[in-house]
Protein backbone atom coordinates (compact mmCIF):
# COMPACT_ATOMS: atom_id res chain seq x y z
CA UNK A 1 0.00 0.00 0.00
CA UNK A 2 0.61 3.94 -0.61
CA UNK A 3 1.76 4.03 3.10
CA UNK A 4 4.21 6.86 3.05
CA UNK A 5 2.86 9.42 0.42
CA UNK A 6 1.48 12.91 0.42
CA UNK A 7 -1.12 12.10 -2.33
CA UNK A 8 -1.94 15.46 -4.54
CA UNK A 9 -5.24 16.38 -4.59
CA UNK A 10 -5.57 16.42 -8.93
CA UNK A 11 -9.44 16.37 -8.84
CA UNK A 12 -12.32 16.36 -5.93
CA UNK A 13 -15.96 15.66 -6.17
CA UNK A 14 -17.84 17.41 -3.76
CA UNK A 15 -22.03 16.47 -3.18
CA UNK A 16 -22.88 17.40 0.13
CA UNK A 17 -26.75 17.67 2.05
CA UNK A 18 -25.17 19.62 4.82
CA UNK A 19 -23.62 22.44 3.09
CA UNK A 20 -22.00 23.99 6.42
CA UNK A 21 -17.91 25.11 5.13
CA UNK A 22 -18.35 24.41 1.85
CA UNK A 23 -17.85 27.54 -0.13
CA UNK A 24 -14.60 27.67 1.65
CA UNK A 25 -13.79 24.09 1.47
CA UNK A 26 -14.19 24.04 -2.47
CA UNK A 27 -12.56 28.30 -2.34
CA UNK A 28 -9.51 26.26 -0.61
CA UNK A 29 -9.69 23.73 -3.13
CA UNK A 30 -9.73 25.48 -6.69
CA UNK A 31 -7.00 27.81 -5.31
CA UNK A 32 -4.97 25.16 -4.54
CA UNK A 33 -5.67 24.51 -8.53
CA UNK A 34 -7.88 21.54 -7.85
CA UNK A 35 -9.99 20.18 -10.33
CA UNK A 36 -13.79 20.62 -9.06
CA UNK A 37 -16.31 17.97 -9.57
CA UNK A 38 -19.88 18.54 -8.27
CA UNK A 39 -23.33 17.14 -8.37
CA UNK A 40 -27.11 18.99 -7.60
CA UNK A 41 -27.58 22.07 -4.95
CA UNK A 42 -23.87 21.60 -3.72
CA UNK A 43 -22.62 22.66 -7.91
CA UNK A 44 -25.29 25.49 -7.44
CA UNK A 45 -23.59 26.60 -4.36
CA UNK A 46 -20.31 26.54 -5.28
CA UNK A 47 -20.72 27.84 -8.84
CA UNK A 48 -22.88 30.82 -7.27
CA UNK A 49 -19.48 31.35 -5.14
CA UNK A 50 -18.00 32.07 -8.44
CA UNK A 51 -15.71 28.84 -8.56
CA UNK A 52 -15.19 27.05 -11.85
CA UNK A 53 -17.12 23.77 -11.10
CA UNK A 54 -18.05 21.15 -13.29
CA UNK A 55 -21.47 19.12 -13.13
CA UNK A 56 -20.95 15.67 -12.63
CA UNK A 57 -23.02 14.33 -15.50
CA UNK A 58 -20.77 16.30 -17.77
CA UNK A 59 -18.15 13.55 -16.35
CA UNK A 60 -20.40 10.44 -16.70
CA UNK A 61 -21.85 11.56 -19.86
CA UNK A 62 -25.06 10.58 -18.15
CA UNK A 63 -27.72 12.57 -16.64
CA UNK A 64 -28.89 12.67 -13.49
CA UNK A 65 -32.17 10.44 -13.81
CA UNK A 66 -34.88 9.04 -11.37
CA UNK A 67 -34.96 11.87 -8.82
CA UNK A 68 -31.45 11.88 -8.40
CA UNK A 69 -31.33 7.78 -7.79
CA UNK A 70 -28.78 7.40 -9.94
CA UNK A 71 -26.31 10.24 -10.74
CA UNK A 72 -23.18 9.02 -9.21
CA UNK A 73 -23.13 5.39 -9.47
CA UNK A 74 -21.37 5.07 -12.76
CA UNK A 75 -17.69 3.37 -13.67
CA UNK A 76 -16.40 6.52 -14.31
CA UNK A 77 -17.16 7.90 -10.60
CA UNK A 78 -16.27 4.33 -9.04
CA UNK A 79 -13.59 3.93 -11.21
CA UNK A 80 -11.62 7.16 -10.40
CA UNK A 81 -12.34 6.62 -7.03
CA UNK A 82 -11.20 3.36 -6.79
CA UNK A 83 -8.33 2.66 -9.03
CA UNK A 84 -5.06 1.75 -7.73
CA UNK A 85 -2.85 4.14 -9.26
CA UNK A 86 0.23 2.24 -9.44
CA UNK A 87 -1.20 -1.05 -11.06
CA UNK A 88 -0.68 -1.04 -14.66
CA UNK A 89 -4.07 -2.76 -15.21
CA UNK A 90 -5.81 -0.73 -13.09
CA UNK A 91 -4.00 2.17 -15.10
CA UNK A 92 -4.96 0.43 -18.35
CA UNK A 93 -8.24 0.63 -17.52
CA UNK A 94 -8.58 4.20 -16.72
CA UNK A 95 -6.82 5.51 -20.16
CA UNK A 96 -9.24 2.55 -22.37
CA UNK A 97 -12.28 3.94 -20.78
CA UNK A 98 -11.33 7.42 -20.50
CA UNK A 99 -11.83 7.63 -16.37
CA UNK A 100 -10.24 10.34 -14.76
CA UNK A 101 -8.46 10.15 -11.34
CA UNK A 102 -10.69 11.48 -8.17
CA UNK A 103 -8.40 12.07 -5.37
CA UNK A 104 -10.91 13.49 -2.81
CA UNK A 105 -14.40 12.67 -2.25
CA UNK A 106 -16.73 14.90 0.59
CA UNK A 107 -19.91 13.86 0.79
CA UNK A 108 -22.52 13.95 3.47
CA UNK A 109 -25.82 12.17 3.53
CA UNK A 110 -29.19 12.77 2.89
CA UNK A 111 -30.64 12.72 6.37
CA UNK A 112 -32.27 9.41 7.46
CA UNK A 113 -31.53 9.81 11.41
CA UNK A 114 -32.99 13.71 11.32
CA UNK A 115 -36.10 12.38 9.24
CA UNK A 116 -36.79 9.57 10.97
CA UNK A 117 -36.41 11.70 14.26
CA UNK A 118 -39.64 13.77 12.92
CA UNK A 119 -41.28 11.23 12.65
CA UNK A 120 -41.82 11.44 8.77
CA UNK A 121 -44.03 8.77 6.67
CA UNK A 122 -42.54 5.19 5.99
CA UNK A 123 -42.29 6.67 2.15
CA UNK A 124 -40.19 9.91 3.25
CA UNK A 125 -38.48 8.01 5.12
CA UNK A 126 -37.32 5.41 2.44
CA UNK A 127 -36.34 8.52 -0.04
CA UNK A 128 -33.93 9.38 2.87
CA UNK A 129 -32.46 6.53 2.60
CA UNK A 130 -29.09 7.66 0.54
CA UNK A 131 -27.31 5.01 -1.71
CA UNK A 132 -24.74 7.16 -4.08
CA UNK A 133 -23.62 9.36 -1.20
CA UNK A 134 -22.10 6.10 0.84
CA UNK A 135 -21.30 4.03 -2.16
CA UNK A 136 -18.69 7.04 -2.95
CA UNK A 137 -17.71 7.00 0.30
CA UNK A 138 -16.61 3.39 0.52
CA UNK A 139 -15.03 3.28 -2.20
CA UNK A 140 -12.96 6.16 -1.51
CA UNK A 141 -11.77 5.12 2.10
CA UNK A 142 -11.25 1.69 0.29
CA UNK A 143 -8.51 3.66 -1.58
CA UNK A 144 -7.18 5.99 1.31
CA UNK A 145 -3.83 4.65 -0.38
CA UNK A 146 -4.93 7.41 -3.06
CA UNK A 147 -8.09 8.94 -2.26
CA UNK A 148 -8.85 11.45 0.65
CA UNK A 149 -12.82 11.45 1.59
CA UNK A 150 -14.18 13.80 3.79
CA UNK A 151 -17.49 12.98 5.74
CA UNK A 152 -17.33 15.66 8.21
CA UNK A 153 -17.27 19.79 7.58
CA UNK A 154 -15.43 20.16 10.56
CA UNK A 155 -12.10 18.50 8.90
CA UNK A 156 -12.35 21.07 5.96
CA UNK A 157 -9.80 23.12 7.42
CA UNK A 158 -7.43 21.01 8.61
CA UNK A 159 -7.19 19.33 5.41
CA UNK A 160 -7.01 22.53 3.46
CA UNK A 161 -4.17 23.18 5.86
CA UNK A 162 -2.67 20.08 4.98
CA UNK A 163 -2.75 21.25 0.99
CA UNK A 164 -1.13 24.10 1.73
CA UNK A 165 1.85 23.08 3.86
CA UNK A 166 2.85 19.60 2.13
CA UNK A 167 1.11 19.88 -1.18
CA UNK A 168 -1.14 17.31 -0.72
CA UNK A 169 -2.91 14.91 2.16
CA UNK A 170 -0.85 12.93 4.65
CA UNK A 171 -1.16 8.86 4.78
CA UNK A 172 -2.51 8.97 8.22
CA UNK A 173 -4.60 12.07 7.92
CA UNK A 174 -6.27 9.96 4.78
CA UNK A 175 -6.16 7.18 7.39
CA UNK A 176 -8.29 8.50 9.86
CA UNK A 177 -10.70 10.09 7.51
CA UNK A 178 -11.40 6.70 5.88
CA UNK A 179 -11.43 5.22 9.44
CA UNK A 180 -14.04 8.01 9.94
CA UNK A 181 -16.09 7.64 6.77
CA UNK A 182 -17.05 3.80 7.63
CA UNK A 183 -17.78 4.40 10.77
CA UNK A 184 -20.45 7.14 9.62
CA UNK A 185 -21.69 4.52 6.72
CA UNK A 186 -21.62 1.65 9.54
CA UNK A 187 -23.75 4.19 12.17
CA UNK A 188 -25.68 5.33 8.56
CA UNK A 189 -26.83 1.57 7.93
CA UNK A 190 -26.94 1.09 11.78
CA UNK A 191 -29.76 3.43 11.99
CA UNK A 192 -31.68 2.25 8.88
CA UNK A 193 -31.92 -1.18 10.11
CA UNK A 194 -32.91 -0.65 13.38
CA UNK A 195 -35.38 1.95 12.45
CA UNK A 196 -36.39 -0.86 9.52
CA UNK A 197 -36.88 -3.46 12.75
CA UNK A 198 -39.18 -0.99 14.71
CA UNK A 199 -41.41 0.08 11.86
CA UNK A 200 -42.26 -3.22 10.67
CA UNK A 201 -41.93 -5.34 14.06
CA UNK A 202 -38.62 -7.26 13.75
CA UNK A 203 -37.02 -7.41 17.02
CA UNK A 204 -35.70 -10.80 16.23
CA UNK A 205 -34.05 -9.22 13.51
CA UNK A 206 -30.61 -11.91 13.27
CA UNK A 207 -28.66 -8.84 12.53
CA UNK A 208 -28.44 -5.88 15.38
CA UNK A 209 -26.47 -2.12 15.22
CA UNK A 210 -26.42 0.13 17.48
CA UNK A 211 -24.53 3.34 16.85
CA UNK A 212 -23.85 6.88 18.43
CA UNK A 213 -22.30 9.88 17.23
CA UNK A 214 -19.52 10.96 19.65
CA UNK A 215 -20.79 13.91 21.98
CA UNK A 216 -17.97 14.09 24.53
CA UNK A 217 -14.86 11.92 25.72
CA UNK A 218 -14.63 12.02 29.30
CA UNK A 219 -11.61 12.72 31.43
CA UNK A 220 -12.15 8.33 32.19
CA UNK A 221 -14.63 6.01 32.80
CA UNK A 222 -16.41 4.36 35.55
CA UNK A 223 -12.67 4.45 37.87
CA UNK A 224 -9.66 6.64 36.66
CA UNK A 225 -7.66 3.88 34.59
CA UNK A 226 -10.62 3.17 32.25
CA UNK A 227 -10.71 5.33 28.92
CA UNK A 228 -14.42 6.37 28.41
CA UNK A 229 -16.53 8.41 25.82
CA UNK A 230 -20.14 9.23 25.25
CA UNK A 231 -21.84 8.55 22.32
CA UNK A 232 -25.54 9.94 21.94
CA UNK A 233 -27.88 8.02 19.71
CA UNK A 234 -30.05 11.07 18.59
CA UNK A 235 -33.38 9.30 20.36
CA UNK A 236 -35.89 12.11 21.03
CA UNK A 237 -36.43 10.97 24.52
CA UNK A 238 -35.91 13.79 26.77
CA UNK A 239 -33.08 13.16 29.30
CA UNK A 240 -29.58 13.57 30.25
CA UNK A 241 -28.28 12.77 26.39
CA UNK A 242 -30.85 15.75 24.84
CA UNK A 243 -30.18 17.69 27.86
CA UNK A 244 -28.25 21.29 27.74
CA UNK A 245 -25.83 22.18 30.73
CA UNK A 246 -26.18 25.77 31.67
CA UNK A 247 -22.97 25.42 33.92
CA UNK A 248 -20.53 23.39 36.05
CA UNK A 249 -18.22 21.15 35.45
CA UNK A 250 -17.60 18.23 32.58
CA UNK A 251 -19.88 15.58 33.73
CA UNK A 252 -18.10 12.08 34.34
CA UNK A 253 -19.08 8.46 32.96
CA UNK A 254 -20.95 8.46 36.42
CA UNK A 255 -22.70 11.35 36.71
CA UNK A 256 -24.44 10.29 33.45
CA UNK A 257 -25.47 7.35 34.36
CA UNK A 258 -26.71 8.21 37.37
CA UNK A 259 -28.30 11.30 35.79
CA UNK A 260 -29.99 9.25 33.56
CA UNK A 261 -31.18 6.87 36.71
CA UNK A 262 -32.49 10.06 38.43
CA UNK A 263 -34.37 11.57 35.00
CA UNK A 264 -35.95 8.70 34.04
CA UNK A 265 -37.19 8.01 37.73
CA UNK A 266 -38.91 11.81 38.32
CA UNK A 267 -40.10 11.02 34.67
CA UNK A 268 -42.61 8.62 36.19
CA UNK A 269 -44.97 11.42 37.77
CA UNK A 270 -46.59 13.42 35.49
CA UNK A 271 -45.51 17.02 36.36
CA UNK A 272 -48.95 18.44 35.62
CA UNK A 273 -50.50 16.47 38.85
CA UNK A 274 -47.59 16.63 40.67
CA UNK A 275 -44.21 17.93 41.88
CA UNK A 276 -41.42 14.81 42.09
CA UNK A 277 -38.35 15.02 43.43
CA UNK A 278 -35.16 12.21 43.20
CA UNK A 279 -32.27 12.38 44.95
CA UNK A 280 -29.84 9.18 43.34
CA UNK A 281 -26.33 8.40 44.29
CA UNK A 282 -24.63 5.01 42.56
CA UNK A 283 -27.67 5.05 40.17
CA UNK A 284 -29.81 4.18 43.21
CA UNK A 285 -32.52 6.94 44.53
CA UNK A 286 -31.71 7.68 48.50
CA UNK A 287 -34.83 9.77 48.48
CA UNK A 288 -38.19 10.30 46.24
CA UNK A 289 -40.95 12.38 47.21
CA UNK A 290 -43.88 14.21 45.95
CA UNK A 291 -45.66 17.00 46.47
CA UNK A 292 -47.37 20.28 45.20
CA UNK A 293 -44.61 22.44 45.31
CA UNK A 294 -41.09 20.91 44.39
CA UNK A 295 -39.73 22.68 47.35
CA UNK A 296 -41.70 20.41 49.47
CA UNK A 297 -40.92 17.30 47.28
CA UNK A 298 -37.00 17.80 47.91
CA UNK A 299 -37.09 18.63 51.73
CA UNK A 300 -39.22 15.22 52.24
CA UNK A 301 -36.90 13.56 49.84
CA UNK A 302 -34.00 14.38 51.94
CA UNK A 303 -35.22 13.37 54.65
CA UNK A 304 -35.14 10.02 53.63
CA UNK A 305 -31.28 9.39 54.00
CA UNK A 306 -29.43 12.80 54.33
CA UNK A 307 -26.46 11.01 54.67
CA UNK A 308 -26.47 9.03 51.41
CA UNK A 309 -27.67 12.20 49.54
CA UNK A 310 -24.18 14.41 50.24
CA UNK A 311 -22.34 13.93 47.08
CA UNK A 312 -25.97 13.31 45.20
CA UNK A 313 -28.20 14.18 41.95
CA UNK A 314 -31.24 15.85 42.12
CA UNK A 315 -33.72 14.95 39.46
CA UNK A 316 -36.86 17.18 39.20
CA UNK A 317 -39.86 17.00 37.29
CA UNK A 318 -41.15 20.40 36.72
CA UNK A 319 -39.35 24.24 36.36
CA UNK A 320 -36.37 24.76 39.21
CA UNK A 321 -37.29 27.86 41.34
CA UNK A 322 -35.60 29.96 43.46
CA UNK A 323 -36.61 28.76 47.06
CA UNK A 324 -35.84 25.11 45.61
CA UNK A 325 -32.36 26.08 44.48
CA UNK A 326 -31.41 27.73 47.50
CA UNK A 327 -32.68 24.92 49.53
CA UNK A 328 -30.70 22.56 47.27
CA UNK A 329 -27.14 24.48 47.17
CA UNK A 330 -27.27 23.78 51.04
CA UNK A 331 -26.50 20.23 50.61
CA UNK A 332 -22.89 19.34 48.69
CA UNK A 333 -24.86 17.88 44.93
CA UNK A 334 -22.99 17.02 41.80
CA UNK A 335 -25.81 17.46 39.55
CA UNK A 336 -29.28 19.18 39.32
CA UNK A 337 -31.19 17.99 36.56
CA UNK A 338 -34.73 19.44 35.69
CA UNK A 339 -37.02 20.35 32.46
CA UNK A 340 -35.94 24.05 33.04
CA UNK A 341 -35.02 26.43 35.42
CA UNK A 342 -36.21 30.32 36.30
CA UNK A 343 -33.58 32.86 35.48
CA UNK A 344 -33.54 33.22 39.14
CA UNK A 345 -32.63 29.74 40.07
CA UNK A 346 -30.11 29.78 37.44
CA UNK A 347 -28.39 33.00 39.23
CA UNK A 348 -28.61 30.52 42.79
CA UNK A 349 -26.78 27.71 41.55
CA UNK A 350 -24.51 29.80 39.54
CA UNK A 351 -23.05 30.72 42.78
CA UNK A 352 -21.53 26.56 43.05
CA UNK A 353 -18.94 27.14 40.23
CA UNK A 354 -19.21 22.85 39.96
CA UNK A 355 -22.39 22.12 40.86
CA UNK A 356 -24.00 21.00 37.20
CA UNK A 357 -27.31 21.86 36.05
CA UNK A 358 -28.65 20.08 33.18
CA UNK A 359 -32.04 21.15 31.32
CA UNK A 360 -33.38 18.59 29.56
CA UNK A 361 -36.17 20.92 27.87
CA UNK A 362 -39.01 18.53 28.14
CA UNK A 363 -40.61 16.03 30.05
CA UNK A 364 -40.76 12.32 29.26
CA UNK A 365 -44.30 11.08 27.80
CA UNK A 366 -44.10 6.87 29.31
CA UNK A 367 -44.84 5.40 26.14
CA UNK A 368 -46.58 2.14 26.01
CA UNK A 369 -43.91 0.33 23.74
CA UNK A 370 -39.74 0.38 23.10
CA UNK B 1 -34.34 -0.62 23.14
CA UNK B 2 -31.84 -0.72 25.78
CA UNK B 3 -28.56 -2.87 25.51
CA UNK B 4 -25.75 -3.63 27.63
CA UNK B 5 -22.53 -5.75 27.51
CA UNK B 6 -21.29 -8.80 28.61
CA UNK B 7 -18.12 -10.53 27.49
CA UNK B 8 -18.38 -11.09 23.70
CA UNK B 9 -22.16 -10.17 23.52
CA UNK B 10 -24.69 -7.84 23.44
CA UNK B 11 -28.02 -7.76 25.76
CA UNK B 12 -30.80 -6.23 23.92
CA UNK B 13 -34.28 -5.40 25.72
CA UNK B 14 -37.13 -3.28 25.15
CA UNK B 15 -37.10 -0.73 27.82
CA UNK B 16 -39.36 -1.13 31.29
CA UNK B 17 -42.37 1.38 30.09
CA UNK B 18 -44.41 -0.57 32.20
CA UNK B 19 -46.33 1.49 35.44
CA UNK B 20 -48.00 0.33 38.65
CA UNK B 21 -50.84 2.53 36.98
CA UNK B 22 -51.42 -0.02 34.03
CA UNK B 23 -51.38 -3.24 36.95
CA UNK B 24 -55.15 -4.81 37.93
CA UNK B 25 -54.21 -4.73 41.23
CA UNK B 26 -56.06 -6.93 43.49
CA UNK B 27 -56.20 -6.97 47.11
CA UNK B 28 -55.12 -10.81 48.74
CA UNK B 29 -55.40 -9.88 52.76
CA UNK B 30 -58.69 -9.82 54.59
CA UNK B 31 -57.56 -6.28 55.20
CA UNK B 32 -57.97 -3.74 52.58
CA UNK B 33 -55.81 -0.75 52.34
CA UNK B 34 -57.32 2.96 52.56
CA UNK B 35 -57.02 4.95 49.77
CA UNK B 36 -54.29 6.92 51.30
CA UNK B 37 -52.06 3.80 51.57
CA UNK B 38 -53.08 3.14 48.11
CA UNK B 39 -51.54 6.13 47.10
CA UNK B 40 -48.55 5.85 49.02
CA UNK B 41 -48.06 2.08 47.92
CA UNK B 42 -48.15 3.10 44.14
CA UNK B 43 -45.77 5.83 44.48
CA UNK B 44 -43.57 3.40 46.33
CA UNK B 45 -44.14 0.75 43.18
CA UNK B 46 -42.91 3.29 41.13
CA UNK B 47 -39.93 3.48 42.88
CA UNK B 48 -39.02 0.39 43.52
CA UNK B 49 -39.02 -0.02 39.10
CA UNK B 50 -35.95 2.50 39.48
CA UNK B 51 -33.97 0.56 42.60
CA UNK B 52 -31.82 -2.18 42.19
CA UNK B 53 -32.86 -5.30 42.81
CA UNK B 54 -33.49 -6.61 45.67
CA UNK B 55 -35.32 -3.00 45.82
CA UNK B 56 -37.77 -2.87 48.91
CA UNK B 57 -39.47 0.93 49.39
CA UNK B 58 -41.00 2.30 52.31
CA UNK B 59 -43.19 5.33 51.49
CA UNK B 60 -45.10 7.47 53.67
CA UNK B 61 -47.26 10.62 53.06
CA UNK B 62 -46.00 10.93 49.55
CA UNK B 63 -42.05 10.22 50.31
CA UNK B 64 -39.58 7.52 50.73
CA UNK B 65 -38.86 6.68 54.50
CA UNK B 66 -36.56 3.84 53.61
CA UNK B 67 -35.14 2.40 50.40
CA UNK B 68 -33.21 -0.87 50.57
CA UNK B 69 -31.48 -1.95 47.36
CA UNK B 70 -29.15 -4.04 45.65
CA UNK B 71 -28.61 -6.82 48.82
CA UNK B 72 -28.96 -10.44 47.67
CA UNK B 73 -31.81 -11.36 49.52
CA UNK B 74 -35.27 -9.40 50.17
CA UNK B 75 -35.24 -10.09 53.47
CA UNK B 76 -31.59 -7.69 54.28
CA UNK B 77 -33.05 -5.22 51.77
CA UNK B 78 -36.27 -5.25 54.10
CA UNK B 79 -33.79 -4.58 57.07
CA UNK B 80 -31.29 -2.28 55.56
CA UNK B 81 -33.91 0.25 54.66
CA UNK B 82 -35.56 -0.12 58.32
CA UNK B 83 -32.16 0.76 59.68
CA UNK B 84 -31.23 3.40 57.56
CA UNK B 85 -33.94 4.77 58.69
CA UNK B 86 -33.69 4.81 62.22
CA UNK B 87 -30.85 6.84 61.66
CA UNK B 88 -32.29 9.06 59.33
CA UNK B 89 -35.36 9.36 62.41
CA UNK B 90 -32.75 10.82 64.30
CA UNK B 91 -30.86 13.35 62.32
CA UNK B 92 -34.83 14.88 62.08
CA UNK B 93 -35.50 14.68 65.43
CA UNK B 94 -37.85 12.17 64.91
CA UNK B 95 -38.36 9.09 67.60
CA UNK B 96 -37.77 5.72 66.60
CA UNK B 97 -37.72 4.60 62.86
CA UNK B 98 -39.10 6.59 59.80
CA UNK B 99 -40.59 3.40 58.51
CA UNK B 100 -43.09 3.12 61.52
CA UNK B 101 -46.70 3.65 60.13
CA UNK B 102 -45.56 3.62 56.36
CA UNK B 103 -46.38 1.44 53.21
CA UNK B 104 -43.98 -1.05 50.89
CA UNK B 105 -43.26 -1.96 47.72
CA UNK B 106 -40.88 -4.89 46.61
CA UNK B 107 -39.66 -5.38 43.29
CA UNK B 108 -40.21 -8.71 43.15
CA UNK B 109 -42.19 -11.20 44.88
CA UNK B 110 -41.20 -12.54 48.52
CA UNK B 111 -39.77 -16.37 48.35
CA UNK B 112 -40.54 -17.00 52.19
CA UNK B 113 -42.23 -15.36 54.48
CA UNK B 114 -39.46 -13.47 56.45
CA UNK B 115 -39.17 -11.07 54.10
CA UNK B 116 -42.27 -9.52 55.15
CA UNK B 117 -42.46 -10.24 58.85
CA UNK B 118 -39.35 -8.06 58.90
CA UNK B 119 -41.60 -5.09 56.86
CA UNK B 120 -43.77 -5.86 59.88
CA UNK B 121 -41.53 -5.19 62.55
CA UNK B 122 -40.41 -2.23 60.62
CA UNK B 123 -43.82 -0.97 61.35
CA UNK B 124 -45.36 -1.32 57.82
CA UNK B 125 -49.26 -1.28 57.42
CA UNK B 126 -49.69 -2.37 53.69
CA UNK B 127 -47.49 -4.00 51.23
CA UNK B 128 -47.56 -3.97 47.27
CA UNK B 129 -45.78 -6.80 44.81
CA UNK B 130 -45.74 -8.36 41.81
CA UNK B 131 -47.11 -12.14 43.93
CA UNK B 132 -46.29 -14.87 42.19
CA UNK B 133 -43.80 -16.92 44.44
CA UNK B 134 -44.72 -20.81 45.32
CA UNK B 135 -45.20 -19.50 48.72
CA UNK B 136 -47.62 -16.43 48.25
CA UNK B 137 -50.10 -18.43 50.43
CA UNK B 138 -47.57 -17.98 53.55
CA UNK B 139 -46.71 -14.69 52.64
CA UNK B 140 -50.46 -13.96 52.60
CA UNK B 141 -51.04 -15.70 55.67
CA UNK B 142 -47.94 -13.62 57.29
CA UNK B 143 -49.71 -10.44 56.11
CA UNK B 144 -52.78 -11.32 57.57
CA UNK B 145 -51.43 -12.95 61.05
CA UNK B 146 -50.30 -9.25 61.46
CA UNK B 147 -53.27 -7.66 60.43
CA UNK B 148 -52.05 -5.74 57.58
CA UNK B 149 -52.79 -5.42 53.69
CA UNK B 150 -51.63 -6.57 51.08
CA UNK B 151 -51.35 -5.84 47.08
CA UNK B 152 -50.20 -7.93 44.40
CA UNK B 153 -49.82 -6.08 41.03
CA UNK B 154 -48.18 -8.93 38.81
CA UNK B 155 -45.68 -7.05 37.61
CA UNK B 156 -42.17 -7.40 38.34
CA UNK B 157 -39.91 -4.84 38.22
CA UNK B 158 -36.32 -6.62 38.38
CA UNK B 159 -33.22 -3.98 37.75
CA UNK B 160 -29.43 -5.06 37.66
Amino acid sequence: MNHSKTVKVGRALLSVFDKAGMVDFAKGLSAAGVDLVSTGGTHRLIADAGLTVREISELTGFPEMMDGRVKTLHPKVHGGLLAVRDNAEHKAAMDAHEIGGIELVAVNLYPFEETVAKGADYDTIIENIDIGGPAMIRSAAKNHAYVTVVVDPTDYPAILAAIAETGGVPFDMRQRLAAKAYARTAAYDGAISSWFAKAINYPEIPYRSFSGQLAEVMRYGENPHQWAGFYTTGDARPGVASAKKVQGKTLSYNNINDTDAAFELVSEFDPVKTAAVAIIKHANPCGVAVADTIIDAYRMALRTDPVSAFGGIVAINREIDAATATEIVKVFTEVIVAPSATSEAIEIIAAKKNLRLLLTGGSLIRKPTG
Amino acid sequence: MTVRSVSGGLLVQTRDNTSVDDCDLKVVTRKQPSAAELTDMKLAAKVAKHVKSNAIIYVKDGATVGIGAGQMSRVDSARVAHRKSIDAAQAAGIEGALTRGSVVASDAFFPFADGLEALVEAGATAVVQPGGSMRDQEVIDAADAAGIAMIFTGMRHFRH
